[in-house]
């Protein structure tokens, strides 16, 4: 132990940071922050009270007052604990056990963290018979980009659009676009009358004017639009207007060949392709209320086909997937369509290992206790 | 430790330069699937006012795609007596006024594909119209929808939504739509304005229908 250790662990700054205070300050916060955000969902909705309260580093109450938020409470919680483990802590044999608990505590952290900035959530909506590889986003863009094929597979190049600003040069190597950012409008309304067409300004839809709306507090209301200048291999650039509630992509071509553009939302690529091969709804007896749905899927990773039933609390899971029966709907013909809501959690076995490591730590530590009271 | 202090700013500066890159690229191969039937992606949906396309453009090449993408067809009709015609651009290959203080508008649209197929479109359009069937009365609806075969030899099914309004005021916005299935696109033919209007010129309509052909 250095004296550089023991001088720094006496200091003023250390003592506080790894002060226990601090510890249980940050506890009840977090409690008070669990309750405030789960009573807030009624009114703010699921996904503002999460954000507010949950992934944000503080937020205004009342509109004037801040307030930490879940995160900045837990990065102080974990910046707490990883001191008072570096400084306060009595480092023998016959406390090995609690430090393994510590560890196992930190290592919560760790998950939250990757759990928080590493989950993709998105969901897949299928026809009885229809296949897919792609889940779509809830509330994130991208603006995508494929040559029209004949074939049953699309070669798509996408970026994201959340964020993008007027002046912004957005370079694609294949295909070779070019994408300059002439306007673009997180939350857009489209009008295609009102002012006189523009004439070189390229939309499928008829759409010739764009202008901006607030954001909406529920974000899958929110559907973003730009007007893009769009440089082609030969060197000839076309004014393009996108919006997020077009059905069909607007076309390009250069050289002999096309390319097709739209916003939509964002997707993510599965490791397998999904295809419902069936959809069952139960009712209960003399009612229209659902009883239960489930999904009759087939999936096909490598070449391997398997068939798999998703429903309510029976996901599958594969790898850092799991696909849970979200939602259905039924057309006036009685032709099905089922929702599976896919998230990827690259940390989804983290909270696992915390548990066994704390657990160990407390096995360990009963096991030295006890080794100890039998010495004596 | 001032070289540590040192990692330490590089490290932070590294992590705010990535905050404000450009976006990421991404490349993924995507099964083509058929769009969704429900109104957001409908081809005629999510615009607040009527599609009127204006897609010119000096290129020949994009204009050729755009005229692709919007399925023209070599379509020919003949307007009914006292219906004005005026030509449209895009995939609205026509719009025709009715006569009278009542008139009615009737458009035909060309897309390409099925366009979502007769039962999404039927259910937008009792949406628009808000019209609130029960399924089984919007199952009788399209089952017993009759077809009008024109002078050209095309079928053309057609949707008279006054069924589903029997009772209604007279002004009560109305629709009649008809659709015609070629190979390799849709052909919608819509007539709207009142009840009253809507089935004064129905007969017209009818005619115009009757008056499709292919050259």
């Amino acid at each position: 132990m250095t004296s550089r250790y023991l001088k720094l662990k006496k200091s003023a700054p250390v003592r506080w940071v790894a002060s226990v205070r601090i510890a249980v300050a940050c506890l009840v916060w977090l409690f008070v922050l669990t309750f405030w955000g789960t009573v807030a969902q009624v009114s703010d909705g699921l996904y503002q009270a999460q954000e507010k309260f949950f992934h944000s580093w503080y937020f205004l109450q009342w509109g004037f007052l801040p307030l930490p938020g879940a995160q900045l409470t837990l990065w102080i919680l974990f910046v707490n604990l990883a001191a008072n483990a570096v400084f306060r802590f009595v480092y023998r044999w016959a406390n090995v056990g609690i430090l393994i608990i510590h560890l196992g505590l930190l290592s919560y952290f760790v998950g939250a963290f990757v759990t928080l900035h590493g989950v993709e959530e998105s969901n897949l909506t299928l026809r009885e018979g229809e296949t897919a590889n792609v889940a779509q986003a809830y509330h994130d863009w991208e603006l995508a980009v494929w040559s029209p094929s004949d074939g049953d597979a699309l070669e798509v190049t996408a970026f994201d659009v959340a964020g993008l600003k007027s002046g912004e040069v957005v370079t694609l190597t294949d295909p070779p676009l070019e994408f300059g950012v002439r306007l673009f409008f997180a939350n857009a309304q489209a009008y295609t009358r009102g002012k006189p067409p523009q004439p070189n300004l390229l939309n499928v839809s008829g759409i010739n004017d764009l202008s901006r709306l607030p954001l909406d507090s529920a974000p899958e209301r929110n559907f973003p639009g730009g007007i893009f200048t769009v440089r082609l291999p030969d060197g000839s650039r076309h004014d393009v207007l996108l919006y997020g509630q077009e059905s069909q992509p607007t076309p390009l071509a250069a050289g002999g060949k096309g390319y097709l553009l739209q916003i939509r939302r964002k997707r993510y690529e599965l490791p397998i392709t999904v295809t419902l091969k069936k959809f069952e709804m139960k009712k209960h007896p003399g009612t229209e209320i659902a009883r239960s749905y489930r999904s009759y899927v087939q999936i096909e990773h490598q070449g391997i086909q398997r068939d798999a039933e998703i429903y309510m609390n029976h996901p599958y899971r594969f790898k850092d997937y799991t696909f849970y029966q979200a939602s259905y709907a039924v057309d006036q013909r009685g032709e099905f369509r089922s929702t599976l809501a896919v998230v990827r959690n690259r940390g989804r076995l983290l909270p696992y290992i915390s548990s066994l490591v704390t657990f160990a730590g407390l096995a360990v530590h009963f096991l030295v206790m006890a080794f100890r009271r039998r010495s004596r | 430790m001032n070289r540590k202090i040192l990692a330490a700013g590089l490290t932070l500066l590294m992590v705010a330069g990535g905050c404000d890159q450009s976006p990421q690229i991404r490349k993924y191969t995507e099964i083509h699937r058929e769009p969704e039937a429900s109104s957001l992606r409908d081809p005629h949906a999510g615009l607040s006012v009527a599609v009127a396309p204006s897609m010119r453009t000096q290129d020949p090449a994009v204009q050729a795609m755009l005229d692709k993408s919007v399925a023209e067809t070599a379509l020919k009709w003949t307007a009914p007596e006292g219906w004005s015609e005026e030509p449209g651009s895009g995939m609205r290959l026509v719009t025709f006024t009715g006569a009278g203080p009542d008139p009615v508008t009737c458009t035909i649209i060309s897309l390409g594909g099925t366009s979502g197929g007769v039962e999404a479109n039927a259910v937008r359009w009792t949406r628009q119209l808000q019209i609130n069937p029960t399924p089984g009365d919007m199952h009788a609806f399209l089952e017993s929808a009759g077809t009008i075969t024109g002078d050209g030899g095309l079928d053309v099914q057609v949707l008279d939504f006054r069924r589903l309004q029997e009772g209604l005021p007279a002004g009560t916005p109305s629709m009649t739509a008809g659709l015609l299935t070629l190979p390799d696109k849709t052909v919608f033919l819509k007539m709207t304005g009142s009840l009253e209007a809507v089935t004064a010129n129905q007969e017209n309509f009818n005619t115009l229908l009757r008056s499709l052909r292919m050259p």
